[in-house]
């Protein structure tokens, strides 16, 4: 490379990077005002392109149709709101702001087009014609979800990228166009170097807007309040901001950026319907490494992503994609270590699957009858329905591991195509190319699926939330461009001519052998999981949603049950994969992409992503509905392609918008519900041996912890012993909940030391802490809800069990899981709660919670018990139980540390009280004592004045 | 005369459980009122509701004009403006920035938003000092008089404090109470929610104790003072 060379790159590189540092501004914009990650900025930008195009052949452009119809949609979806709501008086608002003003353009556009105009005004009609886009995809698809997590946004905004995509092919045509450029000529810049009007243009246009945006941000009202609703939704609603105005502003500044951007980018590339996707994937590049937050750090970044790719097409075309968004899970590795420890909700991104509880023989039943029906099918049916069966279980397969990974282990994930890819492609080179059996490439498959299951995995799943999910795009979307370039995969083209699986002497050609072979791995992986989520760690995949403090305070290794999830989510794939290989006899990328991915999702999100069953649902629902539209909508368009994706782009929103349960979750609210027995008897668990009453079990000394400006634990000294209960009191703001979260490891000392049985727990995690025999509750109740009492307690005793995943899934536990059961009905015993342990812990009174907590707490074996403030919130009654509880426990050799500030509570249970106030220990020694302390009255009581 | 506010059997539910059972108030204009009561009583949920972001049932009624045809937003551009016990600062943004936003209702008068931002700086001088910091690195002293601040910027006409001595040195809340006292001097009619039942009742004219989700107590200030109920469940009655 010479540096001639080297700088052109880097030019071209600005060039393109101009254009993603404006789409990454606006996909920053959008999220920061309304936490939508937007993906069809690009698709704007591709439709304001095309609509130029068309104007320069002196045709109306399809933009027209495709506006009118959505501002139609939008229209009719505001009017009704206002209806449902009672507020009549806004209709003629929603006329005029989402009917007529969007189709003004439209119809300019109409007449305008078969005249010829200047190209200023063919490029100012265009923008104006796609301005309203962007606000109309709102109103329809996003502000009905307008509560929904990011994730969830994430993926109505990708759902509407295809129906865009579809809109364009059927609008626009599969041609593809470049316009003219806006400036012509050429400069000579020092050294020879030869640069386009153009691209200065594009340069400086970029570095102006992002002026303009700094200015509008900086100094205007609008850009403040833009800001605050950003910054804080609630705050913003306070002095008088709404949030969906602000919203709509965003979202109209975003179109306004996809058409300058279209004006930039169509002169140098040629633009398709579906260019967008690529132009708005690598600018949300630029807008992760700015975190999301930063406008001038993601315009830094966009502009890096523009470098990077021009350098990476000049070594490696064909890579180029697969390094740049290779690229992207450093940097969001990088900005996860940024935001790590800021909260600590892993959270309910995708809905809470509900319980299903039937009864033993309704269960029974119901799966005898699919069992045999399943057995006698390939006798009835013909061989083409046979063959869709054979794709529903294939695909039943990719759906599962969904089911455990994303619904119930709440990881998001885009790339389950991919897996399924690899596993494909390692069994089609392992029987083609080298010329082994299907039974070797079984295990090849599964290996390499594994394998990079485990890498990615490392990597990644110290992720959170979205950042996660997005990771997921980036490596899916990389290993998709890996299958279409790697030669010896035959690239494009795909491998053909695999053989069958042979099982002993015969080979399964036909659809109706390999259909048992399916099946019957379809129903042994739904065994296995079954199984497992019924162990000791498929209750820790359950409680995976109950975040990261939840978990660690029970001692579980987060990040190994999430990679031992994502692995066999993956194996899973993998299973798929091979089949499909040896049943379609050829492999191509095309299966692979993320589109396949996110429709693995939509099965698993319409059959019932918390439930195993709706797998199979889902994929069964989401094939048959494909079959259908494949046969009835050649007759009703000429688009039947693109219809097929616009349908189940529209599906998925309305589900995601709706009925986030799915179809299983339907049927059985509708089924009668079952009992079951409670746990039988088993021998009873080791237990520690706890220390004498009167030993000193923790010290702390001279703890400190601040947060930012704010000393929240100043200097902090107490000591507790065994079997006594110490109150931890004092008014609000005193710092009692981060001493609390100091002593169970949730938070680090700046400063000081704690000792815990003699060792230095300072800077131990909480996992640790958890398993040397502190157990803890929370403030705001931690339990599952839709898992069963026992269940709950169960997951307590987590530390003190052994069986691992495969021993699980194979049922070789019972033995174990019986102790655990039986200790842990002996807990739900022991604080009162015994006679329903197959309740929801969902369906509790606040008082009853609280007490659920301190089971689960109970069933760890723990030396000492912190509780976090357990009287807030409840009755006297319900409070006197717990003191009823709590005294009996203390009886029987448990230490107690209560934080509380409900003097009344604390009066009559506590041996010993300390007072903090300003973060500072006040005041020492036995209630009585405590409260006569005319400091702790001047505390509580106030008298300021 | 016609009450400012007028809350009537209020009914505010959190899924199954309700949290404020048919609480009845009324403030007249010019008033501190305050509710005082253990936490765990309502008394947030029920300023959370009056302003409109909680779901409730029963009466509300400000300067005659029923609120549940109004949502926040409309609330708040009538003159009716919370300070939520959490704060809820604009915390990137600089303490100028949220002190402007304050006055979003009245956006359009810049003049006006002028003379606000400078009496804003005149009751609290150390806002005046911080201007240009960011909110977040306020001490919570200042971030309580920033909200105060913020909160007056769009003259409300009736000003819900929850809490506003939380977590804060005697020294400030006297600071922060004498204002309070100081606004409604000034015409302001003010509903104070508060844990620090004394110094509440010291500057309100009218005071009502909220447990769990009802009345149980109301009189005029001084009175409530001198009540031995109110003596004993500030003691011994939770905090």
């Amino acid at each position: 490379m010479t540096t001639e060379i080297a700088i052109i790159l880097l030019l071209d590189g600005i060039a393109n990077g101009a254009i993603y540092l404006l789409a990454g501004l606006g996909l920053v914009l959008i999220f920061s005002v309304t936490r939508v990650v937007f993906v069809p900025f690009g698709d704007i930008t591709a439709f304001c392109v095309l609509s130029i195009a068309a104007f320069e052949l002196g045709r109306p452009p399809g933009t027209i149709w495709m506006v009118a119809i959505l501002a139609v949609i939008a229209t009719v979806i505001d009017v009704a709101g206002h209806i449902r709501s009672g507020e009549a008086a806004r209709i003629p608002h929603s006329l005029l702001f989402y009917g007529l003003l969007p189709l003004i353009p439209c119809v300019l556009a109409w007449f305008a087009a078969s005249h010829a105009l200047p190209h200023a005004v063919q490029i100012v009609l265009a923008m104006a014609l796609v301005l309203p886009i962007a606000p109309l995809l709102d109103r329809i698809a996003f502000r009905p979800a307008a509560d929904a997590s990011v994730l969830v946004l994430l993926i109505i905004a990708l759902a509407l990228h295809f129906a865009l995509s579809g809109l364009g092919l059927m609008f626009f045509g599969a041609e593809g166009f470049r316009i003219r450029p806006v400036v012509d000529g050429i400069y000579v810049l020092g050294g020879g170097v030869i640069v386009s009007a153009q691209v200065l243009l594009m340069v400086i246009t970029a570095a102006l807007l992002s002026l303009l945006f700094f200015l509008f941000f900086e100094r205007s009202m609008s850009g403040r309040a833009l800001r605050a609703t950003a910054v804080n939704r609630i705050g913003a609603r306070l002095v008088g901001i709404r949030p969906a105005r602000t919203g709509t502003i965003a979202y109209f500044i975003a179109s306004l950026l996809a058409g300058v951007s279209a004006i930039l980018v169509g002169p140098t590339t040629t633009i398709y319907y579906d260019s967008g996707f690529m132009i708005g994937l690598k600018a949300l590049i630029g807008a992760i490494i700015g975190g999301f937050t930063s406008y001038p750090i993601a315009a830094l970044g966009a502009v890096l992503v523009g470098i990077m790719e021009s350098f990476a097409s000049f070594w490696s075309s064909s890579f180029k994609e697969v390094i740049v968004f290779g690229l992207l899970i450093p940097v969001l590795l990088w900005q996860s270590w940024k935001t790590a420890g800021h909260a600590d909700e892993a959270g309910e991104e995708l809905e809470m699957p509900d319980a299903i509880a039937l009864s033993a023989p309704l269960r029974y039943g119901l799966i005898g009858t699919v069992v045999i029906a399943l057995l006698i099918a390939p006798v009835l049916l013909g061989s083409f329905a046979i063959t869709l069966f054979n794709y529903i279980g294939i695909s039943a397969l990719a759906a599962l591991g969904l089911v455990l990974l994303t619904g119930i282990g709440g990881m998001t994930s885009f790339g389950q195509a991919a897996f399924v890819g690899i596993a494909a492609y390692a069994t089609a080179w392992a029987t083609v190319t080298l010329g082994l059996s299907p039974w070797i490439g079984l295990l090849l498959a599964l290996a390499m699926t594994g394998l990079a299951a485990l890498a990615i995995g490392a990597l990644t799943l110290r992720l959170d939330g979205h950042f996660l999910s997005l990771s997921t795009i980036a490596w899916g979307i990389s290993i998709y461009f890996l299958f279409g370039n790697v030669a010896s995969l035959g690239q494009n083209t795909g491998m053909a001519g695999i053989p069958p699986i042979t099982i002993l002497t015969m080979p399964l050609i036909s659809s109706q052998t390999i259909y048992y072979l399916i099946w019957l791995i379809v129903g042994l992986a739904m065994l296995a999981s079954a199984n497992l989520l019924n162990s000791r760690e498929g209750r820790a995949i359950r409680s995976l949603r109950g975040g990261n403090v939840l978990l660690a305070s029970l001692g579980v290794d987060i990040f190994r049950i999430r990679l031992v999830t994502f692995v066999l989510a993956a194996l899973l794939a993998g299973l798929a994969g091979w089949l499909y290989a040896h049943m379609n006899r050829f492999v191509s990328p095309a299966p692979f992409d993320v589109k396949p991915g996110i429709e693995y999702l939509l099965m698993a999100m319409a059959g019932g992503a918390g439930h195993i069953v709706g797998a199979v649902a889902g994929s069964a629902l989401i094939t048959l509905l494909k079959n259908w539209l494949q046969d009835v909508l050649p007759l009703v368009t000429n688009n039947p392609a693109q219809f097929e994706i616009i349908a189940f782009s529209i599906l998925l929103i309305l589900l995601l918008q709706n009925a986030r349960g799915g179809l299983v979750a339907f049927i059985a609210k509708r089924l009668p519900k079952g009992t079951q027995p409670p746990p039988a008897a088993a021998e009873p668990m080791a237990r520690r041996a706890l220390p004498e009453n009167g030993t000193l079990i923790l010290k702390v000394e001279d703890a400190v912890r601040t947060f930012g400006g704010l000393t929240a634990v100043n200097k902090v000294n107490f000591e507790l012993k065994a079997g006594e209960i110490l109150g931890l009191i004092g008014p609000n703001g005193a710092g009692k909940s981060t001493m609390f979260n100091l002593l169970t490891g949730a938070l680090q000392a700046n400063a000081g030391r704690i000792t815990f049985l003699d060792e230095d727990v300072t800077r131990r995690p909480q996992m640790d802490i958890a398993r040397m025999g502190i157990a803890r509750t929370f403030q705001h109740v931690k339990l599952r809800p839709n898992m069963s009492l026992i269940d709950n307690v169960a997951l307590g005793a987590y530390a003190r069990t052994a069986t691992g995943f495969l021993k699980s899934a194979l049922r070789l536990d019972r033995t174990e899981e019986r102790r655990t059961l039986h200790e842990a009905q002996r807990q739900l015993q022991r604080v009162g709660l015994g006679d329903k342990p197959h309740e929801l812990a969902g369906n509790l009174p606040l008082g009853g919670q609280r007490i659920l907590e301190v089971a689960r707490a109970l069933a760890a074996d723990p030396v000492l018990v912190v509780l976090d403030e357990p009287a807030a919130g409840l009755r006297p009654p319900e409070k006197e139980a717990l003191a009823r509880v709590l005294r009996q426990i203390r009886d029987e050799g448990v230490t107690i540390l209560i934080v509380e500030h409900d003097m009344d509570f604390v009066m009559g249970l506590v041996d010993r009280l300390v007072v903090m106030e300003f973060g500072c220990k006040l005041v020492e020694g036995d209630p009585a004592a405590v409260r006569a302390d005319p400091k702790v009255q001047e505390a509580y009581l106030g008298g300021v004045l | 005369m016609s009450p400012m506010l007028e809350i009537s059997d209020l009914h505010v539910a959190y899924g199954k459980v309700e949290a404020v059972r048919g609480v009845s108030l009324s403030l007249s204009k010019g008033q501190i009122v305050t509710v005082i009561g253990p936490n765990g009583a309502g008394k947030t949920t029920l300023l959370a509701a009056t302003i409109g972001l909680l779901p409730s049932r029963g009466r509300l009624v400000f300067d005659g004009e029923d609120l549940f045809k109004l949502d926040v937003e409309a609330r708040v551009e009538h003159g009716f403006c919370l300070v939520p016990e959490t704060r809820e600062l604009f915390g990137e943004l600089t303490v100028y920035d949220n002190l402007v936003l304050g006055a979003y209702p009245r956006r359009s008068d810049r003049a006006f938003v002028n003379r606000a931002l400078e009496e804003a700086y005149g009751r609290f001088p150390r806002l005046a000092e911080r201007r240009m910091q960011r909110a977040d690195t306020l001490s919570g002293g200042e971030r309580q008089m920033l909200a105060l601040g913020r909160a007056m910027m769009s003259a409300p006409r009736l000003l819900m404090l929850d809490e506003p001595s939380l977590g804060l040195a005697p020294l400030i809340v006297r600071d922060i109470l004498r204002n309070v006292a100081a606004l409604r001097d000034s015409g302001v009619s003010i509903l104070l929610v508060e844990q620090n039942a004394r110094a509440a009742l010291e500057i309100a004219d009218y005071g009502y104790v909220l447990e769990t989700g009802e009345v149980v107590l109301d009189g005029e200030a001084s009175s409530l003072l001198g009540n031995a109920r109110v003596q004993a469940s500030y003691l011994g009655g939770g905090h």
